[in-house]
């Protein structure tokens, strides 16, 4: 009998028994089941390839100079604002992380009135401009009388970032807890482990794989933030980003901007690289559920639901509060004067070019074109990595990572630059600002989908097997909808990016179709009362249409099981 | 019952499998042939290779030697989901966002079977199993009895060709273990179901199965019925496994090579019949002692001390101590009581020859 | 103005994306520039502006122009496309691009960059392929930047002839001024520690520079035009002193002008009396009023104002050079001129335009704007800057 020398082996330390009882996957065959994910990810692969990493060599190309390069990268200027960018991007994600993980567990372990929608409500920060947000955190010092203490502090740096970010931890997290079989939990509390060694041994181990991968994309955030920096960071702050956008726009000098990108893409790169890597290591399969948040029950639980959502308030609320109670005042009182005037504005304010309602309906528009955009390719990026424990599949992952990581000027430029002539002159298109959304939208569809993915179970997998499932049928019937959770989440945060992006797209929108963000820009580049009144309307009006968004796609996830 | 009829071209063959996992050799040059319509108990200690054996027909993992063969034809060509057997996994692998009746009727909806059809069926399956009704709720809520009661429907809704179910019955409670092995042993030979059950309960195999492929080390060591096995388990291994009594092994050159005769044991004479058919062993043997074979009388005999009394169904079986020598397990009638001594006699009827251990 | 239906445009996408994918499947290696690999169907970019139509006059012609009469009427450039890339600050009113649309049939595209140095990057990575055919909004403090980047075709429009000549900044008409704005520093009237100041040194008073704020000349553009300002009025040699004055009485720095204006000045809710911003502030302070008044919370010190002018060019390499012209043309019309002031709050070019009447009551008038050769700020800007930087920052 002839030895069949089989496939490559199943990873090593997978979890408890299940990969070890793999063994060798099937032949020739088996091989053969393997280019089918590749092909999956070949579109979303063909999408970044051609609108991230073409656009991005461009206009490195076309600005690049050696010489420059090394100057830039020995200026000690240089060092510092590396160092600075670095450690602000970690202490923010530190805090983040600190401030969110409990709300994530409250989020998933308890069922109570009005879950989903503060699951929603959550992502509403992430929409708004950081002007916007910047005003609303300086009259919430000043009724603490801390302003001036705050402003132009790393304090307010900090704190825009976990105002910002605290929700893509929260969510992600709490939607791949809330699938988790709390036994082994319980099992450690039987024990005799207390609450919080539970936590410690147990089930943060177990959120690794999903608290690693959607770490990695604040951390990213942070690392290229922009306007926080600019804004409430003062004028003596300089990131990365702020740098590169400085010498390309400000000083046109775009050999150094070139050479400071390229800088930003490397530390990025190394960070996704080791992200992805460490990530995947931890990736076990878990036996999921659909949900196992249970009720409210006993005081324990009510001083924690009522702990985590004051904290989320106080994180969250309290500055969006600043901002609903200020978009109501008018001429001294409260009124819903600015509301009424977004609706007749459109010949007392041409700066929007276009009424407020046709800004609110491009931006949904937008929305929903970079959503479906993201969904779709982040989904078939996530099922093909997922079960594919080889470097190459950890790299296609990473790679599509690295649109946060890249500073939205460069790649604005650089899209203009390539996508220049036919059949790709976009330059024009209606569509650039949806692929542009899509590109920062599709990692949060990937990293919201893969943790799931990587838990099911594989003897889900080969229990559809058994019973005549096909492999393409068998990611159909299994592994998409246990990810559907994740995949909700990430479509909620697509969207909800595509909402709020504004440095891309104040690049690549054509001025007749301003979208909301645009337009409280421009409603907040001229002097006058009104203009700033209905400015923070408008800002509310985009964190309602977040939430709306977010709930509504919530609602389109099929929530029982599924009837036969 | 005719284990001796491997025709080959009827039911499953497996022939000279090895595999190894992760360089570890689970499966050595295994043989195994499982007829139409049989029920095949795979048996054997935790870590001898059953899963793996039966992952491997299953088409899960591929072997680096040797071939699975159904009805004649070599299936290594034949991927998972065509080969139509179905299996029950030991932690039931019910879908979780599909209720019960999505979880049975997966199968057919695989091979495009039409909904009218499936609701049939469905309602039919789910009745076998007794859960009549069960179809909307959710796999959730199911207790482990349930939940391994709608794994034994799923796999069977599509009428499989062959059955495997792994270890399906071991988290469960006792009486719920029994009435379950009852009712799968009733729905198998009512649907005269080919199917190979896996397990490390001689009990359950015994009960459940047609024929009993007795595993060790990744080979299978002996295929018999079960009464064959329990009347002759032929080596001292087996008989440990099967739990069929106290294995009594002589010291070296105390007993003479004929296979029958007066042996001497630290209970007393054994005066063994010449062995009917069994071929006495070379290289050294042990006794068998069933628990029917000692007696406690009232004034012969070796004296030993009573140390440990239990109920076992309805029987008491005590367990006898003397200096020297192994405990002794035997039957008692119920007026004896633990701490005493007593004089204890072997009934030849009971003891029998077996081949020493030969693990390799 | 109208865009194509998105169904056709979604299948042109698609098309081109099978066109992409086919190239990177077929060639791995190549698969960097697909759209290189495709033969260009335009014409060379380096088209000299051949004298296609040629009503205008042609372009080298010498800087005293020539009054010949206008053909009476317009004659209809060769009708097509045009696009003209501008800055965010961009506004007109509904209907003043579509009176060119309709009167000439061409359609024109608008795109923005993001501020006026984002448009201007713009321009000049995409030299080689035009973005664009007329750039818009490029002010003084950029432009000698632009002219030594060789991006224009000279054009020298009939219209510009009701430009003041102090308004036209490059004999070589490579560019054509379309308005012009002071940058002010403007107060809350009832907030400043006593009276206004009236003078730059009135400014340095900590009385007045503690509640003052204004912009990184590094980010932003009135932030830069401040500056300016300040090197106009004291000299290459004494602005800095003055800025270390400044500093010492405790200005504020913000990134940008809306930080400034809505976050640390009274008017958006902030405790400081003066910020940096136009002397035509006021006019949207009456405008957008709430509730409406007649009267603006703000002044504006006139004093140390420095005049940004806005300009408008032809992109070399444009592939409708006659519409491109005759949108300059329009620019400098009555029709686009009296729509510029409620729009982008600046004053038109031409001398012949009317202002609308609440622009001229409420625009502070600056007598005497200070303004620099904008070669000496192309080479002195970023000296300025640092020195800046290190005065008022570090």
């Amino acid at each position: 009998m002839a030895t069949r020398h089989a496939g490559e082996r199943t990873g090593g330390n997978a979890g408890a028994g299940t990969g070890r009882r793999r063994g060798r996957v099937r032949g020739p065959r088996a091989r053969r089941a393997r280019i089918a994910p590749v092909a999956l990810a070949a579109l979303p692969a063909a999408f970044i390839g051609v609108f991230f990493l073409y656009p991005l060599v461009g206009v490195l190309v076309r600005s690049f100079d050696a010489g420059v390069l090394l100057a830039t990268w020995r200026n000690p200027v240089t060092t510092d604002v590396l160092w600075f960018t670095t450690w602000q991007a970690l202490a923010s994600t530190g805090l983040c992380l600190v401030a969110a993980l409990p709300t994530a567990a409250v989020l998933a372990r308890l069922r109570f009135r009005g879950r989903r929608l503060v699951h929603a409500l959550l992502v509403v920060p992430f929409v708004l401009p950081t002007v916007v947000v910047a005003a609303a955190f300086l009259s919430l010092m000043d009724r603490f009388g801390l302003a001036d203490r705050f402003h132009h502090t790393v304090w307010a740096i900090l704190a825009a970032h976990v105002f910002f970010n605290y929700a893509i931890i929260a969510r992600s997290v709490a939607a791949y807890w809330s699938q988790l079989d709390p036994a082994p939990e319980q099992a450690a509390a039987v024990l005799g482990a207390s609450p919080l060694r539970v936590f410690g041994a147990v089930t943060l181990p177990r959120l690794a794989p999903a608290v690693g991968a959607v770490t990695a994309i604040v951390f990213l955030f942070n690392f290229t933030s922009f306007g926080v920096i600019l804004i409430l960071g003062g004028p003596r702050r300089a990131t990365l980003d702020t740098e590169i956008w400085r010498f390309a726009v400000q000083r046109l000098e775009f050999d150094t901007a070139a050479a400071l990108a390229l800088l930003q893409l490397l530390c990025v790169l190394l960070l996704v690289v080791g992200a992805t890597l460490w990530q995947r290591r931890r990736q076990v399969a878990e036996r999921l559920r659909t949900d196992t948040a249970r009720r409210v029950r006993g005081a324990a639980d009510r001083v924690l639901l009522a702990g985590t959502l004051g904290v989320a308030s106080a994180v969250v609320g309290l500055p969006l509060a600043m901002l609903v109670e200020r978009s109501l005042r008018s001429g001294g009182t409260y009124t819903l004067e600015n509301y009424r005037r977004l609706g007749e504005s459109s010949e007392r304010l041409q700066a929007l070019f276009v009424s407020p309602l046709a800004a609110i309906r491009h931006s949904l528009e937008f929305a929903a074109t970079a959503t479906v955009i993201a969904t779709i390719g982040g989904l078939l990026v996530a099922v093909a990595v997922s079960g594919r424990r080889k470097r190459g599949a950890a790299a296609l992952e990473g790679a599509f990572l690295m649109p946060l990581g890249t500073s939205a000027v460069i790649l604005g430029f650089g899209m203009l630059l390539v996508l220049d002539s036919p059949p790709l002159d976009l330059r024009l298109s209606w569509w650039l600002v949806p692929i542009a959304h899509a590109l920062i939208g599709m990692p949060f569809v990937i990293r919201s989908v893969t943790p799931a993915l990587a838990a099911v179970s594989p003897r889900l997998r080969e229990a559809a097997a058994t019973l005549g499932a096909r492999p393409a049928r068998v990611k159909r019937e299994v592994d998409l909808p246990l990810a559907l959770r994740g995949l909700a989440v990430g479509a909620g945060f697509a969207f909800a990016v595509s909402l709020g992006e504004f440095g891309a797209t104040a690049f690549v929108v054509r001025p007749e179709r301003p979208t909301v963000p645009i337009a409280i820009f421009r409603l907040l580049g001229r002097p006058g009362e009104a203009a700033f009144g209905q400015a923070m309307a408008m800002s509310v009006i985009l964190l309602v249409m977040a939430a709306a968004a977010v709930l509504l796609i919530d609602r389109l996830r099929p929530a029982g099981a599924a009837d036969f | 019952m005719n284990a001796t009829d491997h025709s080959g071209g009827e039911g499953l063959e497996v022939r000279g499998l090895s595999v190894s996992l992760e360089g570890h050799e689970i499966l050595r040059d295994l043989q195994l042939s499982v007829r139409r319509g049989e029920v095949l108990a795979l048996l054997g200690p935790s870590g001898c290779g059953k899963t793996t054996l039966l992952r491997a027909v299953a088409g899960l993992l591929t072997a680096d030697a040797g071939s699975v063969h159904w009805a004649g034809e070599d299936l290594h060509p034949v991927p998972t989901h065509r080969r139509r057997f179905g299996m029950v996994f030991q932690d039931h692998a019910l879908l979780p966002h599909r209720n019960v009746g999505a979880n049975v009727t997966f199968g057919l909806r695989m091979q495009g079977v039409p909904a009218d059809e499936r609701r049939r069926r469905v309602t039919e399956v789910m009745a076998m199993v007794g859960l009549n009704g069960y179809e909307r709720r959710s796999v959730a809520t199911l207790s482990g009895g349930e939940a391994q009661r709608v794994a034994l429907a799923r796999a069977l809704a599509p009428e499989p060709r062959l059955l495997l179910a792994d270890e399906p019955f071991t988290a469960l409670d006792r009486p719920l273990h029994d009435r379950l092995v009852g009712d799968v042993r009733r729905i198998l030979c009512d649907l005269g179901q080919t199917a190979i059950h896996v397990t490390h309960d001689h009990a359950e195999a015994f009960a459940i199965a047609d024929t009993v492929a007795l595993m060790r080390d990744g080979r299978i060591r002996r295929t018999a019925t079960p009464k064959q096995l329990h009347a002759d388990p032929r080596d001292a291994w087996t008989a440990t496994f099967l739990g069929l009594g106290t294995v009594w092994q002589p010291p070296e050159g105390r007993v003479p090579h004929t296979g029958g005769g007066d042996i001497p044991t630290p209970w007393g004479i054994v005066a063994l019949a010449a062995s009917a058919g069994t071929e006495p062993p070379r290289e050294g043997f042990c006794l068998l002692i069933r628990p029917e074979a000692v007696r406690p009388s009232g004034s012969s005999g070796i004296r030993a001390h009573l140390s440990d009394l239990r109920v076992v169904g309805d029987r008491s079986v005590a367990t006898f101590g003397i200096p020297g020598a192994p405990p002794l397990e035997a039957y008692v009638p119920a007026d004896v009581s633990a701490g005493r001594d007593y004089r204890i006699t072997l009934d030849p009827a009971g003891v029998s020859l077996l081949r020493a251990d030969t693990s390799d | 103005m109208r865009r194509a239906c998105p169904s056709r445009r979604f299948f042109v996408f698609l098309r081109s994306l099978t066109v992409v994918l086919l190239v990177i499947v077929g060639c791995g290696e190549d698969a960097g520039s697909p759209a290189a690999a495709e033969p260009t169907v335009e014409p060379p970019p380096t088209q000299e502006p051949a004298p296609e139509p040629s009503p205008p006059p042609p372009p080298e012609s010498a800087p005293e122009p020539p009054p010949e009469p206008l053909p009476p009427p317009e004659p209809a450039p060769e009708p097509g496309e045009i696009t003209v890339v501008t800055h965010d600050s961009f506004a007109v009113s509904v209907g003043i691009i579509e009176s060119f649309e309709e009167s000439t049939g061409i359609t024109v595209n608008l795109l923005t960059g993001e501020d006026t140095g984002s448009m201007l990057s713009q321009v000049i990575l995409t030299k080689d392929n035009p973005i664009a055919d007329v750039v818009y909004g490029i002010d003084n403090t950029f432009l000698q930047r632009a002219l030594d980047e060789d991006l224009f075709i000279p054009y020298r429009s009939p219209a510009t002839e009701s430009v003041p000549a102090e308004l036209q900044l490059d004999p070589q008409d490579r560019v054509t001024p379309i308005d012009y704005g002071d940058v002010c520093v403007n107060y809350w009237i009832d907030a400043t520690d006593g009276p206004p100041p009236e003078t730059l040194e009135d400014l340095a008073d900590p009385r007045h520079a503690g509640s003052f704020v204004t912009q990184n000349p590094e980010t932003s553009s009135p932030g830069l035009a401040f500056l300016l300002a300040t090197v106009a009025a004291f000299g290459v040699d004494g602005w800095e002193d003055y800025w270390t004055g400044l500093r010492a009485g405790g200005v504020s720095v913000t990134a940008g002008w809306s930080e400034a204006y809505f976050g640390e000045f009274v008017a958006g809710g902030g405790d400081r009396a003066l910020v940096t911003s136009y002397a035509t502030s006021p006019v949207a302070e009456v405008l957008f009023a709430d509730p409406p008044t007649d009267s603006p919370p703000t002044g504006v010190l006139t004093d140390g104002c420095f005049r940004q002018i806005e300009f408008a060019g032809i992109l070399a390499g444009t592939s409708n050079l006659a519409g491109a012209q005759a949108f300059v043309d329009f620019m400098l019309s009555d029709t686009f001129q009296e729509d510029i002031p409620l729009n982008m709050f600046v004053f038109p070019a031409s001398g012949t335009a009317q202002v609308p009447e609440v622009f001229a009551t409420h625009a502070v008038a600056v007598p005497e704007p200070l303004s620099l050769d904008p070669a000496l700020i192309a080479t002195e800007r970023d000296n300025w800057t640092r020195r800046w930087v290190e005065i008022v920052l570090r």
